[in-house]
Protein backbone atom coordinates (compact mmCIF):
# COMPACT_ATOMS: atom_id res chain seq x y z
CA UNK A 1 0.00 0.00 0.00
CA UNK A 2 1.41 3.37 -0.97
CA UNK A 3 2.09 6.09 1.57
CA UNK A 4 -0.94 7.97 0.43
CA UNK A 5 -3.01 4.85 0.28
CA UNK A 6 -2.02 3.84 3.80
CA UNK A 7 -2.93 7.24 5.16
CA UNK A 8 -6.20 7.40 3.33
CA UNK A 9 -7.00 3.93 4.61
CA UNK A 10 -6.12 4.96 8.16
CA UNK A 11 -8.23 8.09 7.87
CA UNK A 12 -11.12 6.11 6.46
CA UNK A 13 -10.81 3.75 9.39
CA UNK A 14 -10.80 6.68 11.84
CA UNK A 15 -13.92 8.05 10.21
CA UNK A 16 -15.62 4.69 10.14
CA UNK A 17 -18.44 4.67 12.74
CA UNK A 18 -18.20 0.89 13.05
CA UNK A 19 -14.51 1.13 13.90
CA UNK A 20 -15.18 3.92 16.37
CA UNK A 21 -17.82 1.76 18.01
CA UNK A 22 -15.40 -1.17 18.13
CA UNK A 23 -12.76 1.08 19.71
CA UNK A 24 -15.21 2.21 22.36
CA UNK A 25 -16.22 -1.36 23.12
CA UNK A 26 -12.58 -2.38 23.30
CA UNK A 27 -11.82 0.46 25.73
CA UNK A 28 -14.83 -0.51 27.89
CA UNK A 29 -13.66 -4.11 27.88
CA UNK A 30 -10.20 -3.01 29.03
CA UNK A 31 -11.68 -0.97 31.86
CA UNK A 32 -13.76 -3.92 32.98
CA UNK A 33 -10.74 -6.22 32.97
CA UNK A 34 -8.71 -3.69 34.93
CA UNK A 35 -11.49 -3.28 37.49
CA UNK A 36 -11.69 -7.04 37.91
CA UNK A 37 -7.91 -7.38 38.12
CA UNK A 38 -7.91 -4.76 40.87
CA UNK A 39 -10.08 -7.11 42.87
CA UNK A 40 -7.69 -9.99 42.39
CA UNK A 41 -9.13 -11.56 39.23
CA UNK A 42 -6.01 -12.98 37.59
CA UNK A 43 -7.96 -14.24 34.62
CA UNK A 44 -8.96 -10.67 33.77
CA UNK A 45 -5.34 -9.53 33.81
CA UNK A 46 -4.36 -12.53 31.72
CA UNK A 47 -6.86 -11.42 29.10
CA UNK A 48 -5.22 -7.99 29.04
CA UNK A 49 -1.82 -9.63 28.58
CA UNK A 50 -3.13 -11.82 25.78
CA UNK A 51 -4.73 -8.87 24.03
CA UNK A 52 -1.72 -6.54 24.14
CA UNK A 53 1.27 -8.90 24.13
CA UNK A 54 1.87 -8.86 20.37
CA UNK A 55 1.86 -5.10 20.04
CA UNK A 56 3.94 -4.62 23.19
CA UNK A 57 6.62 -7.03 21.99
CA UNK A 58 6.54 -5.48 18.54
CA UNK A 59 7.04 -1.94 19.85
CA UNK A 60 9.83 -3.03 22.16
CA UNK A 61 11.49 -4.98 19.35
CA UNK A 62 11.56 -1.91 17.14
CA UNK A 63 13.57 -0.15 19.82
CA UNK A 64 15.87 -2.86 21.12
CA UNK A 65 16.09 -4.87 17.87
CA UNK A 66 16.26 -8.19 19.70
CA UNK A 67 13.39 -10.58 20.10
CA UNK A 68 14.25 -11.93 23.55
CA UNK A 69 15.14 -8.53 24.97
CA UNK A 70 11.89 -7.17 23.54
CA UNK A 71 9.97 -9.89 25.33
CA UNK A 72 11.76 -9.03 28.57
CA UNK A 73 10.86 -5.38 28.15
CA UNK A 74 7.22 -6.22 27.38
CA UNK A 75 7.05 -8.53 30.38
CA UNK A 76 8.46 -5.87 32.66
CA UNK A 77 5.89 -3.42 31.26
CA UNK A 78 3.04 -5.78 32.13
CA UNK A 79 4.39 -6.15 35.66
CA UNK A 80 4.65 -2.39 36.06
CA UNK A 81 1.07 -2.10 34.91
CA UNK A 82 -0.03 -4.78 37.37
CA UNK A 83 1.69 -3.00 40.23
CA UNK A 84 0.10 0.31 39.24
CA UNK A 85 -3.39 -0.86 38.37
CA UNK A 86 -4.85 1.10 41.26
CA UNK A 87 -3.36 4.27 39.76
CA UNK A 88 -4.94 3.76 36.34
CA UNK A 89 -7.04 6.72 35.26
CA UNK A 90 -10.18 5.30 33.60
CA UNK A 91 -10.65 8.48 31.58
CA UNK A 92 -7.54 7.53 29.59
CA UNK A 93 -7.35 4.75 27.06
CA UNK A 94 -5.53 1.81 28.59
CA UNK A 95 -3.35 1.08 25.62
CA UNK A 96 -1.85 4.58 25.38
CA UNK A 97 -0.92 4.36 29.08
CA UNK A 98 0.48 0.87 28.63
CA UNK A 99 2.44 1.63 25.45
CA UNK A 100 3.92 4.67 27.12
CA UNK A 101 5.34 2.35 29.77
CA UNK A 102 6.65 -0.01 27.08
CA UNK A 103 8.35 2.84 25.22
CA UNK A 104 9.93 4.25 28.36
CA UNK A 105 11.25 0.85 29.42
CA UNK A 106 12.64 0.21 25.94
CA UNK A 107 14.39 3.59 25.90
CA UNK A 108 15.75 2.94 29.40
CA UNK A 109 17.10 -0.36 28.14
CA UNK A 110 18.79 1.36 25.19
CA UNK A 111 20.40 3.90 27.49
CA UNK A 112 21.75 1.17 29.74
CA UNK A 113 23.04 -0.68 26.70
CA UNK A 114 24.83 2.43 25.49
CA UNK A 115 26.63 2.67 28.81
CA UNK A 116 27.77 -0.95 28.59
CA UNK A 117 28.68 -1.61 24.95
CA UNK A 118 28.28 -5.20 23.88
CA UNK A 119 28.30 -7.17 20.70
CA UNK A 120 24.86 -7.82 19.38
CA UNK A 121 23.70 -10.37 16.96
CA UNK A 122 22.15 -9.39 13.68
CA UNK A 123 18.38 -9.00 13.76
CA UNK A 124 16.78 -12.39 13.74
CA UNK A 125 15.07 -13.66 10.67
CA UNK A 126 11.40 -14.25 11.26
CA UNK A 127 9.52 -16.39 8.82
CA UNK A 128 6.41 -14.26 8.59
CA UNK A 129 4.55 -15.85 5.75
CA UNK A 130 4.84 -19.47 4.79
CA UNK A 131 4.84 -18.39 1.14
CA UNK A 132 8.01 -16.35 1.52
CA UNK A 133 10.93 -17.92 -0.18
CA UNK A 134 14.52 -17.76 1.08
CA UNK A 135 15.38 -14.88 -1.27
CA UNK A 136 12.50 -12.74 -0.07
CA UNK A 137 13.30 -13.60 3.52
CA UNK A 138 16.96 -12.67 3.02
CA UNK A 139 16.00 -9.35 1.41
CA UNK A 140 13.55 -8.55 4.18
CA UNK A 141 16.07 -9.43 6.87
CA UNK A 142 18.66 -7.27 5.18
CA UNK A 143 16.30 -4.30 5.03
CA UNK A 144 15.41 -4.79 8.68
CA UNK A 145 19.09 -4.76 9.54
CA UNK A 146 19.62 -1.53 7.61
CA UNK A 147 16.54 0.12 9.11
CA UNK A 148 17.66 -0.93 12.58
CA UNK A 149 21.13 0.54 12.02
CA UNK A 150 19.69 3.82 10.79
CA UNK A 151 17.16 4.01 13.60
CA UNK A 152 19.96 3.59 16.13
CA UNK A 153 21.61 6.72 14.74
CA UNK A 154 18.44 8.80 15.00
CA UNK A 155 17.92 10.67 18.30
CA UNK A 156 15.48 9.00 20.69
CA UNK A 157 12.61 11.43 20.29
CA UNK A 158 12.66 11.05 16.49
CA UNK A 159 13.19 7.34 16.69
CA UNK A 160 10.13 7.04 18.90
CA UNK A 161 8.06 8.75 16.21
CA UNK A 162 9.39 6.64 13.36
CA UNK A 163 8.73 3.48 15.32
CA UNK A 164 5.25 4.39 16.49
CA UNK A 165 4.05 6.02 13.29
CA UNK A 166 5.81 4.30 10.42
CA UNK A 167 6.48 0.89 11.91
CA UNK A 168 3.53 0.49 14.25
CA UNK A 169 1.00 2.60 12.38
CA UNK A 170 -0.32 4.66 15.29
CA UNK A 171 -2.08 7.89 14.41
CA UNK A 172 -0.37 11.14 15.38
CA UNK A 173 -3.11 11.73 17.96
CA UNK A 174 -2.42 8.38 19.58
CA UNK A 175 1.30 9.14 19.53
CA UNK A 176 0.68 12.47 21.22
CA UNK A 177 -1.06 10.58 24.06
CA UNK A 178 1.66 7.94 24.28
CA UNK A 179 4.57 10.36 24.12
CA UNK A 180 2.92 13.13 26.13
CA UNK A 181 3.56 15.75 23.43
CA UNK A 182 0.94 17.92 21.84
CA UNK A 183 -0.38 17.05 18.42
CA UNK A 184 1.41 19.84 16.57
CA UNK A 185 4.75 18.85 18.12
CA UNK A 186 4.22 15.26 17.01
CA UNK A 187 3.51 16.33 13.42
CA UNK A 188 6.47 18.64 13.26
CA UNK A 189 8.87 16.15 14.81
CA UNK A 190 7.60 13.41 12.54
CA UNK A 191 8.48 15.49 9.52
CA UNK A 192 11.93 16.15 10.99
CA UNK A 193 12.35 12.47 11.90
CA UNK A 194 11.65 11.34 8.34
CA UNK A 195 14.06 13.89 7.00
CA UNK A 196 16.76 12.68 9.38
CA UNK A 197 16.04 9.08 8.43
CA UNK A 198 16.38 9.94 4.76
CA UNK A 199 19.66 11.79 5.35
CA UNK A 200 21.09 8.96 7.40
CA UNK A 201 19.95 6.40 4.85
CA UNK A 202 21.62 8.26 2.02
CA UNK A 203 24.78 9.05 3.98
CA UNK A 204 25.15 5.36 4.78
CA UNK A 205 25.14 4.67 1.04
CA UNK A 206 22.24 2.32 1.33
CA UNK A 207 20.23 1.53 -1.77
CA UNK A 208 17.17 3.67 -2.27
CA UNK A 209 15.62 1.11 -4.60
CA UNK A 210 14.47 -2.14 -3.05
CA UNK B 1 13.23 31.96 9.74
CA UNK B 2 10.28 32.64 7.57
CA UNK B 3 7.30 30.57 8.50
CA UNK B 4 6.00 28.50 5.63
CA UNK B 5 2.50 29.16 4.52
CA UNK B 6 0.28 26.14 4.51
CA UNK B 7 -2.49 25.97 2.00
CA UNK B 8 -6.00 24.67 2.25
CA UNK B 9 -7.02 21.93 -0.12
CA UNK B 10 -8.93 24.43 -2.21
CA UNK B 11 -5.77 26.46 -2.64
CA UNK B 12 -3.80 23.32 -3.44
CA UNK B 13 -6.28 22.34 -6.11
CA UNK B 14 -6.47 25.81 -7.58
CA UNK B 15 -2.71 26.13 -7.68
CA UNK B 16 -2.29 22.74 -9.30
CA UNK B 17 -5.12 22.99 -11.83
CA UNK B 18 -5.21 26.66 -12.71
CA UNK B 19 -1.83 28.12 -12.08
CA UNK B 20 0.38 25.09 -12.46
CA UNK B 21 2.27 25.99 -9.31
CA UNK B 22 4.05 23.12 -7.62
CA UNK B 23 2.94 22.57 -4.07
CA UNK B 24 5.73 21.65 -1.70
CA UNK B 25 5.84 18.34 0.06
CA UNK B 26 5.75 20.08 3.41
CA UNK B 27 2.52 21.78 2.49
CA UNK B 28 1.00 18.48 1.45
CA UNK B 29 2.41 16.81 4.55
CA UNK B 30 0.90 19.48 6.73
CA UNK B 31 -2.39 19.25 4.93
CA UNK B 32 -2.45 15.48 5.19
CA UNK B 33 -1.87 15.68 8.91
CA UNK B 34 -4.91 17.91 9.36
CA UNK B 35 -8.39 16.60 9.78
CA UNK B 36 -10.35 16.97 6.61
CA UNK B 37 -13.20 19.40 6.87
CA UNK B 38 -16.19 19.82 4.66
CA UNK B 39 -15.14 23.28 3.59
CA UNK B 40 -11.88 21.88 2.34
CA UNK B 41 -13.78 19.54 0.09
CA UNK B 42 -12.93 16.25 1.73
CA UNK B 43 -14.23 14.20 -1.15
CA UNK B 44 -11.68 15.69 -3.56
CA UNK B 45 -8.76 15.39 -1.18
CA UNK B 46 -7.36 12.06 -2.37
CA UNK B 47 -7.13 13.21 -5.98
CA UNK B 48 -5.22 16.38 -5.18
CA UNK B 49 -2.78 14.67 -2.88
CA UNK B 50 -2.33 11.67 -5.14
CA UNK B 51 -1.62 14.02 -8.05
CA UNK B 52 1.03 15.77 -6.03
CA UNK B 53 2.67 12.56 -4.93
CA UNK B 54 2.62 11.17 -8.45
CA UNK B 55 4.35 14.27 -9.83
CA UNK B 56 6.77 14.85 -7.00
CA UNK B 57 10.09 13.06 -7.01
CA UNK B 58 10.66 13.85 -3.39
CA UNK B 59 7.42 12.26 -2.30
CA UNK B 60 8.32 9.20 -4.32
CA UNK B 61 11.58 9.05 -2.43
CA UNK B 62 9.70 9.30 0.79
CA UNK B 63 7.40 6.57 -0.42
CA UNK B 64 10.41 4.33 -0.94
CA UNK B 65 11.57 5.06 2.59
CA UNK B 66 8.17 4.25 3.90
CA UNK B 67 8.39 1.02 1.96
CA UNK B 68 11.74 0.28 3.57
CA UNK B 69 10.31 1.00 6.99
CA UNK B 70 7.26 -1.08 6.29
CA UNK B 71 9.50 -3.93 5.13
CA UNK B 72 11.26 -3.72 8.46
CA UNK B 73 7.99 -4.33 10.25
CA UNK B 74 7.80 -7.69 11.93
CA UNK B 75 4.38 -9.09 12.61
CA UNK B 76 4.22 -10.67 16.02
CA UNK B 77 2.26 -13.78 16.71
CA UNK B 78 0.46 -14.65 19.94
CA UNK B 79 2.78 -16.48 22.27
CA UNK B 80 1.07 -18.55 24.98
CA UNK B 81 4.43 -19.09 26.67
CA UNK B 82 4.88 -15.35 27.01
CA UNK B 83 1.45 -15.00 28.63
CA UNK B 84 2.18 -17.88 31.00
CA UNK B 85 5.53 -16.38 31.90
CA UNK B 86 4.00 -12.98 32.65
CA UNK B 87 1.24 -14.52 34.73
CA UNK B 88 3.76 -16.61 36.69
CA UNK B 89 5.59 -13.42 37.63
CA UNK B 90 2.32 -11.64 38.34
CA UNK B 91 1.37 -14.36 40.82
CA UNK B 92 4.56 -13.71 42.73
CA UNK B 93 3.60 -10.04 43.05
CA UNK B 94 1.52 -8.79 45.96
CA UNK B 95 -2.07 -9.03 44.85
CA UNK B 96 -3.47 -5.56 44.09
CA UNK B 97 -6.68 -6.51 45.87
CA UNK B 98 -4.82 -6.62 49.17
CA UNK B 99 -3.53 -3.17 48.58
CA UNK B 100 -7.01 -2.08 47.61
CA UNK B 101 -8.54 -3.59 50.70
CA UNK B 102 -5.85 -2.14 52.88
CA UNK B 103 -6.50 1.26 51.38
CA UNK B 104 -10.23 0.83 51.84
CA UNK B 105 -9.76 -0.21 55.46
CA UNK B 106 -7.55 2.77 56.11
CA UNK B 107 -10.13 5.00 54.52
CA UNK B 108 -12.93 3.53 56.63
CA UNK B 109 -10.88 3.85 59.83
CA UNK B 110 -10.11 7.47 59.00
CA UNK B 111 -13.80 8.16 58.30
CA UNK B 112 -14.85 6.51 61.59
CA UNK B 113 -12.26 8.48 63.50
CA UNK B 114 -13.45 11.68 61.85
CA UNK B 115 -17.06 10.92 62.80
CA UNK B 116 -16.03 10.26 66.39
CA UNK B 117 -13.82 13.28 66.61
CA UNK B 118 -16.33 15.66 65.06
CA UNK B 119 -18.57 16.18 68.16
CA UNK B 120 -15.51 16.33 70.38
CA UNK B 121 -13.89 18.93 68.19
CA UNK B 122 -17.13 20.93 68.00
CA UNK B 123 -17.33 20.88 71.80
CA UNK B 124 -13.69 21.88 72.11
CA UNK B 125 -14.05 24.70 69.62
CA UNK B 126 -17.12 25.99 71.44
CA UNK B 127 -15.30 25.84 74.76
CA UNK B 128 -12.26 27.57 73.36
CA UNK B 129 -14.42 30.27 71.87
CA UNK B 130 -16.07 30.76 75.23
CA UNK B 131 -12.73 30.83 76.93
CA UNK B 132 -11.23 33.24 74.49
CA UNK B 133 -13.93 35.78 75.09
CA UNK B 134 -13.02 38.38 77.60
CA UNK B 135 -13.12 36.78 80.99
CA UNK B 136 -12.65 38.25 84.39
CA UNK B 137 -11.79 35.73 86.98
CA UNK B 138 -12.80 36.46 90.50
CA UNK B 139 -10.75 35.16 93.31
CA UNK B 140 -11.91 32.70 95.82
CA UNK B 141 -13.01 35.31 98.26
CA UNK B 142 -16.58 35.05 99.17
CA UNK B 143 -17.42 38.45 97.75
CA UNK B 144 -15.56 40.23 95.02
CA UNK B 145 -15.92 43.68 93.68
CA UNK B 146 -15.53 44.45 89.99
CA UNK B 147 -14.70 47.98 89.13
CA UNK B 148 -16.49 49.47 86.17
CA UNK B 149 -13.27 50.02 84.25
CA UNK B 150 -12.20 46.43 84.50
CA UNK B 151 -15.17 44.83 82.74
CA UNK B 152 -16.77 45.44 79.41
CA UNK B 153 -20.11 44.58 77.96
CA UNK B 154 -20.79 40.85 77.79
CA UNK B 155 -17.92 40.14 80.09
CA UNK B 156 -18.05 36.70 81.55
CA UNK B 157 -17.23 36.54 85.15
CA UNK B 158 -15.81 33.29 86.26
CA UNK B 159 -15.94 32.33 89.87
CA UNK B 160 -14.03 29.53 91.43
CA UNK B 161 -16.72 28.91 94.02
CA UNK B 162 -20.26 30.00 94.74
CA UNK B 163 -19.97 33.61 95.76
CA UNK B 164 -21.48 37.04 95.47
CA UNK B 165 -20.35 39.28 92.65
CA UNK B 166 -20.76 42.97 93.10
CA UNK B 167 -20.97 45.06 89.98
CA UNK B 168 -20.32 48.65 90.69
CA UNK B 169 -20.13 51.88 88.70
CA UNK B 170 -21.11 50.67 85.28
CA UNK B 171 -20.21 52.61 82.20
CA UNK B 172 -23.02 54.41 80.53
CA UNK B 173 -24.24 53.71 77.00
CA UNK B 174 -25.67 50.27 77.45
CA UNK B 175 -29.28 49.54 78.06
CA UNK B 176 -28.60 46.22 79.55
CA UNK B 177 -25.35 45.06 80.85
CA UNK B 178 -24.73 41.40 81.02
CA UNK B 179 -22.21 39.64 83.13
CA UNK B 180 -21.90 35.91 83.02
CA UNK B 181 -20.45 34.31 86.05
CA UNK B 182 -19.49 30.71 86.28
CA UNK B 183 -19.78 29.28 89.70
CA UNK B 184 -18.70 25.68 89.68
CA UNK B 185 -18.57 25.43 85.96
CA UNK B 186 -21.89 26.88 84.82
CA UNK B 187 -22.33 30.28 83.20
CA UNK B 188 -25.00 32.37 84.88
CA UNK B 189 -26.05 35.66 83.37
CA UNK B 190 -26.24 38.72 85.53
CA UNK B 191 -27.90 41.88 84.41
CA UNK B 192 -27.15 45.33 85.55
CA UNK B 193 -29.80 47.53 86.91
CA UNK B 194 -30.11 51.21 86.14
CA UNK B 195 -27.27 53.03 84.53
CA UNK B 196 -24.73 54.18 86.98
CA UNK B 197 -26.35 52.27 89.77
CA UNK B 198 -24.66 49.92 92.04
CA UNK B 199 -25.69 46.35 91.82
CA UNK B 200 -24.76 43.25 93.64
CA UNK B 201 -25.33 39.98 91.97
CA UNK B 202 -25.34 37.02 94.20
CA UNK B 203 -24.84 33.46 93.17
Amino acid sequence: MSRFGARAYRRRQDDDPQKRQADLESADQDREWIARACYGDERAFEQLVTKYQERAVSIARNFVMEEETAKDVAQEAFLRVYRSLHRYDPTMRFYTWFYRIVVHLAIDHLRRRKRTPQNFAEPEAVWEHPGDGPVELLATTEVRGHVGQILERVPEKYRLLLVLRDLEGFSSKEISEIAGWNHATVRWRLHRARKLFREQWESAGLPTEM
Amino acid sequence: MERKKHHTLTEVRRARDDEGVAISCEQVEFWLSQSLTQQDGASDAPKAIAAHIADCAECQTEQREMLQLSMARVESTPDPLFVRSVMARVRREPVPVRRQRRTALRFRAAALLAVLLLPISVFLVATIQNDTSETSTIGETETARLESNSIESNTKVKTAAPMSVQLDGFQSGYDRWRVDAQPNGGWIPAYRGDEGSREVVSF
